[in-house]
Formats: C-alpha cells, sequence, structure tokens
C-alpha cells in the first residue's frame, strides 16, 4: 500500500490567568485573549472544511499550558470533529514552559508512531507555540525542557514557531526558534492588544498550512515547511 | 494600447481577497477603454514578492493583445488574463489588472458552524470524496459532468499551447469550475504563464507537491536543482494527464493519486491507454491536449 504524507501540526496555547485580561480589539469590543484562543481552532477547522487537498493532509492537535500542561484536541483530522465536541480553552494557573515542552516531546513520539502504524508518511510536526508573558519556571528548567524536545538525538523534533502577545519578550522568545535561521518568532507591537495578535497569529498558521501542504514534494528532505511572511502593511509584529 | 497604468489612477480599492504572494481589490471606478464593460481587479503582489519586472508581465499582456479577435474571445473564455500592469514608481511592477471572475466560478460554502459564504469554486473540490459534496451542500459533478469538464480543461490548455504558452504550474488549485450555464474551467493565475522560450515573470515556478513529473523527480533524486525546476509542454502534458485522472478517479485522497487503475473501469480503453501514455510513457509521448480534447468530444 502506498505510503499517505500528512503534516501533524500543534497549537500550544498559554491558558495563564492573565490570558483572562480582555483587551479593546479594533472594533471596539473588549476580548480577553483566551477568548481568541478558542477562535483560532475554529479558524484552522473552517480552512480545513474548504479544501479537501488540506483535510487529506493536516493533522491537528490543541495542548494548553498553564502550571502544568494538558491536550485539549488530540491528534486527528480536525474536520471530522463537530464544533460542539471541542473543548473550550478555560484559564488556570502560572506559566510553566517546561510542562508544555515535556508534554509535547511525549505526544509528538506517540502521534508520529501511531500516523504511521495507520500507514501515514509523517513529515516533521510543527509547533505554533503562543504565550503572553514569561515562564514561571527556573530558566534551567524550561531551557532544558526546550534543548530536549529539539534534541538532534529527538527524531521527530518539530520545526517550533513562538509567538509573544501582551507582556511575553522577545529576548526569551528568540530562544525558541528551531531551527534557528530557518523559522522565526512573533512577537507582538502593541502589548494592549493581545487579542488582536491571537487573531493574525491565526492568519499565519493557516498561511503555512496552505503554504506547507501546496510544497508537498516527494523526496523532499526539508519537511516542506512552509511560513508565510505577516503583512507588512499591518504591522503587527515585531 | 497602453500596457501600463500608474496605481493612482485607479481609484477606490476595494480589499476582496488575501493570499500568500498578493492581495486583490475591486476597482468599482476603473475601466479599459478597449473593453469598458469589463469590472476588473486588481492583484497587487506583496513586498516580499517584488521586485517583479514589468518587462515579463507586459509580454504577456501583448501577447493576448496580439492575438486574432476570435482566438482572443476564446483565450478570455478560459483564461483570467491579466490586461494591465500596475506601477506605483517603486521598483518593478506593483501588480496587474485582471478581469473580475464571472460569478458563475463562484460557488456558495457552508461550514460546520453552519455559516455560509461565497468563494471561488476551485478544481480541487473534484477530488473530495461525496461526503464533502453533501455535507458542505456544493454540488456534486456527475461523471458525465466530469467527462465535460476534462474535456474543457484540455481545451484550455491546447488554446494555451497553440499560442505557444506553456502553463506551467498546473495543479487543481489553478482553475475554476462550474456546471452552469455550461460545464466548463476557467485558468487563474495566469501571470506565471511563461510564452515558449522566454521565462515565467515571477521567475522560476517550483511545481506544487503532488504535481511532480517523473523526468523532475528524478533530476531531484539525483541533486539536480535546474532540472527538476524545468518546466515545459511535456511537464504541462503529465499534469494534464494527472489532472483528468484526479477528476475522474472519486476515490478516497483522489488529490495525490498517480495510479490510473482508479479509473480503469469508467473510462473506454483508449482513454485508459492514453492516461497511461501520459503518466508512464517517454516525455515525448504524452498525449497533448488537442488529443485529449478529440478523445472526450
Amino acid at each position: 500500500m502506498t505510503e499517505m504524507l500528512v503534516l501533524p501540526f500543534y497549537v500550544v496555547m498559554d491558558v495563564s490567568y492573565s490570558m483572562t485580561m480582555a483587551s479593546q480589539t479594533p472594533d471596539g469590543a473588549p476580548k480577553a485573549p483566551i477568548d481568541s484562543g478558542n477562535d483560532v481552532v475554529k479558524e484552522v477547522k473552517i480552512a480545513l472544511e474548504d479544501s479537501p487537498l488540506l483535510s487529506d493532509k493536516v493533522r491537528f492537535s490543541l495542548i494548553d499550558f498553564s502550571d502544568d500542561a494538558q491536550v485539549v484536541i488530540p491528534m486527528c483530522d480536525l474536520t471530522t470533529v463537530a464544533p460542539h465536541d471541542i473543548p473550550t480553552l478555560t484559564a488556570r494557573g502560572g506559566t510553566s514552559y517546561a510542562a508544555a515542552f515535556n508534554l509535547l516531546k511525549k505526544q509528538i513520539s506517540q502521534d508520529v508512531a501511531q500516523l504511521k502504524a495507520d500507514g501515514h508518511k509523517v513529515h516533521r510536526p510543527a509547533v505554533f507555540f503562543l504565550t503572553d508573558g514569561d515562564p514561571t519556571d527556573d530558566d534551567s528548567v524550561w531551557q532544558g525542557g526546550f534543548a530536549d524536545l529539539t534534541s538532534p538525538g529527538f527524531k521527530e523534533r518539530p520545526n517550533f514557531i513562538p509567538f509573544g502577545v501582551a507582556q511575553a519578550k522577545k529576548a526569551i522568545l528568540d530562544q525558541l526558534v528551531y531551527p534557528p535561521g530557518k523559522m522565526r518568532s512573533f512577537i507582538q507591537q502593541n502589548p494592549n492588544d493581545a487579542a488582536n495578535g491571537i487573531k493574525a497569529m491565526a492568519e499565519i498558521l493557516i498561511g503555512s498550512i496552505v503554504g506547507s501542504v501546496t510544497s508537498f514534494s516527494e523526496g523532499s528532505e526539508s519537511g516542506a515547511f512552509m511560513l508565510p511572511e505577516p503583512d507588512e502593511d499591518e504591522d503587527v509584529w515585531l | 494600447m497602453a500596457l501600463r497604468v500608474d496605481e493612482h489612477e485607479l481609484g477606490q480599492l476595494k480589499p476582496l481577497a488575501k493570499g500568500g504572494m498578493a492581495e486583490v481589490f475591486d476597482l468599482p471606478d476603473f475601466r479599459i477603454g478597449e473593453h469598458p464593460e469589463w469590472p476588473l481587479v486588481y492583484k497587487r503582489f506583496k513586498k516580499a514578492t517584488r521586485p517583479i519586472p514589468i518587462f515579463g508581465l507586459e509580454a504577456l499582456v501583448k501577447l493576448r493583445d496580439g492575438l486574432h479577435p476570435d482566438q482572443q474571445k476564446a483565450m478570455d473564455q478560459q483564461f483570467n488574463w491579466m490586461v494591465r500592469v500596475v506601477v506605483d514608481g517603486q521598483h518593478g511592477a506593483s501588480g496587474i489588472l485582471l478581469p473580475r471572475l464571472d460569478g458563475t466560478y463562484f460557488t456558495k460554502k457552508y461550514n460546520s458552524y453552519g455559516e455560509v459564504s461565497e468563494g471561488p469554486c476551485e478544481a480541487q473540490n473534484l477530488t473530495a470524496t461525496d461526503d464533502f459534496f453533501q455535507r458542505w451542500r456544493i454540488p456534486n459533478p456527475s461523471m458525465e459532468q466530469r467527462f465535460l469538464l476534462c474535456r474543457s480543461l484540455a481545451l484550455g490548455l491546447g488554446k494555451l499551447h497553440r499560442a505557444e504558452v506553456i502553463y506551467g504550474d498546473l495543479s487543481l488549485r489553478n482553475f475554476l469550475y462550474r456546471l452552469e450555464p455550461t460545464v466548463s474551467v476557467m485558468f487563474v493565475d495566469t501571470d506565471a504563464v511563461r510564452p515558449k522560450g522566454g521565462s515565467s515573470p515571477l521567475g522560476r515556478q517550483p511545481h506544487t507537491g503532488d504535481w511532480e513529473p517523473p523526468e523532475a523527480l528524478a533530476a531531484q533524486r539525483s541533486g539536480n536543482k535546474v532540472g527538476f525546476a524545468i518546466q515545459n509542454f511535456e511537464t504541462d502534458r503529465y499534469k494534464l494527464g494527472l489532472a483528468i485522472l484526479r477528476i475522474l478517479a472519486r476515490v478516497p485522497r483522489a488529490g495525490e493519486t498517480r495510479d490510473p487503475n482508479h479509473i480503469k473501469s469508467v473510462v473506454p480503453t483508449n482513454t485508459f491507454t492514453m492516461l497511461q501514455n501520459s503518466l508512464h510513457g517517454k516525455p515525448a509521448d504524452r498525449p497533448t491536449a488537442k488529443d485529449w480534447y478529440q478523445e472526450f468530444r
């Protein structure tokens, strides 16, 4: 049987309490970042529903994290999940990056093995990581977790794209770009508009899904992962 | 005939759509002299895509303009072809003007949240299973309509090849289809085509994944990046055969299949043989667009 290619996308969303602090959106209505986080899944799902070529190849998972991390949507074809079955993100606790990295590594190992067992050829996973602040772990702990996740010894190490809104710092998130030089960080220019920043992240995520699936190529060793340039006229990101 | 227009002459720009390389605007205030009845859109290239040389785009405007009026009319029925190059005083072209697409190539789209929108009826829908059409309430073309779509596709590509132009990055994302009032396809993204002997105005175009001809994959395996990217009449013919297979296959993940056996039971023997020659024969033996058109008549 011919192996069918799939590309796993993970969205890893910070659900610390600060994600509930509403900011003004461009249309004037206040919106909490966590609500925009919930919209991300809907927007990805609609984009996949709209395109049989995308839904054939894209597998999606949502993980949230605060003091701990949990799988909110296990790796799946998102078009097969009914909207009312999609859990709503709710805030809890602090911001442990390490918890997210450790769970991600475990999940990626399991998910890739499962997809392969189902007869798929699996491209390198992509992780879209969103946070609104600094990690509450000690530096050595989160840095160790990230090093572990992206270690050359971890065969399924993902492409990692960090997004920072509100109080997140570029100096920290730049350390989470993997592979460095090929991927980049996205730090919101206006820290008071986190909800809009998350919406912009969804656009980049969907652009990446479309670009990556379109570039899939047999025999390619690049992982076929594409990251679109953000719209230069919108000035959302640093 | 003027080939280029300055962006500031266009009047109001109403955002219509946004893609990876460009943003599209409706132009309610602007018309061109030779077709004042045509509503137009402006495809503005994103900064990351620029600079794009004006010369190559103007050559494509001229190419259409130089056709015999009958041939021009025939091209306009199936190609969303650029009619002007737009400049904005910065380096290279800022974009192109295109006739606004006929509403018959749009379809209503529902989603699982019960929302409805209208968008271009992309040929990629044709690779979906019956479930997709039922779920999103999009008309599911019958086999007869699918054969007519294949005929229209071959007719369009034949017109382009007769004008000595290579489409290049043909895939089911680069043309739209309709079932009413007549079954036909409309090619889009025509700014990426190239005249025989020339280059594409947008530079070297990669093959879309899952559409690479065997010679491109062989070149890639041997590390020949230039060979991998070559697109010519033979690669267009390969992709035409692949598109026909994928339109007719009606199997899960039809958008990726390269196996003609999927349609062996639903096509005449000669069609099957032509498909085998398209996908497994030598490049020079691949049926032309004209051959396919005659097969589907």
